[in-house]
């Protein structure tokens, strides 16, 4: 308790890591409780109003097919937090077993690992993502398996890292010497300690994944229309940014605020975790 | 050195023959018939039959790849479904595009982030280290293709400083190369920082500074020199990145680059297309980052082979 209390104080002292907890904690209150914000459909076509400056029905604005700016923004908030948060979850777990793997038992199985995720890292992030998309193909369900898949060689190589250099350590060593078997050691043990910085790329990599599906989603790889997805909601727009910048405006400041807050707290948390770092 | 190099460029064939069979893989990974897929599921089956045949795909499985190497060496894709033009004479033609972004972005990324990095490092917790690190974070943050976007509004609609679409002339290049190099901006910046403190923090500065020597000379002739040497590593992944990115802002720009061409293969299921393209990335980043390893030498002297 005394650790996270300490944790969380540092975190605290660092105003941009708040402000940044703060926009995130608003994001994914908006990205639950949105439909109880507005009582309009984000799908809801009204074509004698297209492309609407803000005014007094529409706070944000309208769309090509008269749909209101803000209904659509809060209910992409809603798919931009379950692609993000699933892909990320699935591909740490699973980064992070091949890397605990890879880490504790070593030999042949590390080797094996690591060339395959060599291989995998030879593609640039987003180029995997693509290629992952053109066997798959579009739509929510393939856009978060190919986040989730991108993302696991380099959750599986830092896990494996942080693994290599607890596993020399006597605490592991003094488990091993009373006879503690090697899932116990790693479940007890190995896991919990590499868990901070686990964390810390966890919410970087939350940001990265809002990044990858809106760009996506803005290639027409991603979400589908009429899903209102936020990249998808900016490749809308672009037709129309002499005379309605604020189309484009508005997703692409959500976008940009999300990941700036996944940024600024992954950044804080890793100060708070490991203060050794501070500065660097 | 000349022993290194040679086994730099042996060790890369086995990493090329994978990632060249991973994408031939790709479709046969395609859930059902990857020959209705392209030619629509109430294709005729002679249709079917004949583009099986031309794509080979009534060989066995290793025989398929050796026929797609031996033909991928000699820069032979295939033929576009969509075009029905060699995809090869396509690349030919937007290739250039997309690798002077992607050196274009590169150039851009590394001058502006490295001295904006040397400031923030000499600065250090100071109000310029803290605005640059706050820009540079922002420059991560946001997506290429709305920076793109805002850039079009701002410099092409509004100032009309800068052409918004289409590459003729080098006039045209300049938005698309800094909103492609933008968001390396901020990761070369916050590198260089980070690489510049580790090194401002070492006993030889110090002792630099206790013999008298200006600290122009200390962060230019001492520190900088060995904060370049991480800073390179994340030059080579960064052009990795910028050759992807491109698709986006080639998608903006109207730039009939490789990425948008991969793009528009994956949307219309032009297979030989998106196989010939993203392998022609994949390629183009290992060579880039093999060449960034043997720079190290240059970099390094202290590296021996």
């Amino acid at each position: 308790m005394l650790i996270k209390s300490k944790v969380l104080k540092r975190f605290l002292k660092r105003k941009s890591s708040l402000v940044g907890g703060i926009i995130i904690i608003i994001f994914i209150l908006v990205a639950i409780f949105g439909p109880y914000l507005t009582s309009r459909n984000p799908l809801d076509i009204d074509l004698r109003n297209t492309y609407q400056k803000p005014n007094r029905d529409n706070w944000l604005g309208t769309d090509n097919l008269g749909r209101d700016t803000l209904t659509r923004l809060i209910y992409g908030a809603r798919i931009t937090l379950i692609i993000s948060f699933t892909s990320v979850f699935l591909g740490t777990l699973v980064g992070l077993i091949l890397g605990v793997i890879a880490g504790y038992y070593g030999g042949l199985i590390d080797n094996i690992l690591m060339r395959t995720t060599d291989i995998l890292l030879a593609f640039p992030g987003l180029l995997l993502a693509i290629a992952i998309v053109a066997i798959l193909g579009s739509g929510i369900m393939n856009t978060m398996l190919a986040i989730a898949f991108y993302s696991i060689p380099y959750i599986a190589r830092i896990v494996r890292g942080v693994v290599i250099s607890i596993k020399g350590l006597e605490y592991i060593q003094a488990c091993e010497v009373i006879g503690c078997s090697n899932f116990i050691t790693i479940i007890n043990h190995i896991i919990p300690n590499s868990m901070s910085q686990v964390i810390v790329n966890t919410t970087l990599n939350l940001g990265t994944a809002i990044l990858t599906s809106s760009a996506l989603s803005f290639l027409g790889l991603g979400v589908q229309p009429p899903h209102p997805e936020w990249g998808a909601m900016l490749s809308t727009a672009r037709d129309v940014m002499r005379t309605t910048p604020i189309a484009a405006l508005i997703p692409g400041v959500a976008i940009t605020l999300v990941v700036l807050s996944f940024s600024l707290v992954g950044d804080g948390l890793r100060d708070a975790l490991d203060p050794r770092l501070k500065n660097n | 050195m000349s022993r290194y190099i040679i086994g730099r460029l042996i060790s890369i064939i086995p990493v090329l023959l994978i990632v060249s069979f991973l994408v031939f893989l790709m479709l046969h990974l395609i859930p059902g018939d990857p020959v209705k897929n392209m030619l629509g599921l109430h294709a005729p089956p002679e249709a079917v039959e004949e583009m099986t045949k031309r794509l080979g795909l009534d060989k066995p499985l290793h025989i398929q790849y050796l026929d797609f190497l031996k033909k991928a060496i000699k820069g032979d894709f295939g033929t576009s479904i969509r075009t029905k033009q060699p995809v090869i004479k396509e690349i030919k033609d937007r290739y250039p595009y997309t690798i002077k972004l992607a050196i274009g972005g590169t150039f851009f990324a590394t001058i502006v982030g490295v001295i904006l990095g040397i400031i923030s490092a000499v600065n250090q917790n100071k109000l310029w280290d803290n605005i640059l690190m706050v820009l540079s974070l922002l420059s991560v943050s946001t997506p290429s293709f709305f920076l793109a976007l805002l850039a079009i509004l701002v410099f092409s609609l509004y100032l009309g400083f800068f052409p918004s679409i289409g590459i003729q002339s080098t006039k045209h290049y300049i938005l698309p190369i800094l909103t492609l190099g933008a968001q390396s901006v901020g990761i070369m910046a916050r590198m260089t920082r980070s690489a510049m403190l580790d090194v401002l923090n070492q006993d030889y500065i110090r002792t630099s500074r206790a013999k008298g020597m200006s600290e122009k000379l200390i962060i230019y002739s001492h520190a900088l020199k060995n904060a370049l040497i991480p800073v390179l590593t994340v030059i080579g992944l960064r052009f990795g990145g910028l050759l992807a990115g491109s698709a986006l802002i080639e998608s903006v720009f109207g730039i009939r680059g490789i990425g948008r061409f991969m793009v528009d293969g994956v949307l219309t299921r032009d297979y030989p297309v998106v196989q010939a393209t993203v392998l022609l990335i994949a390629t183009t980043f290992i060579i880039i980052n093999l060449i960034v390893d043997l720079l190290y030498k240059i970099v390094d002297p202290r590296i021996k082979y």
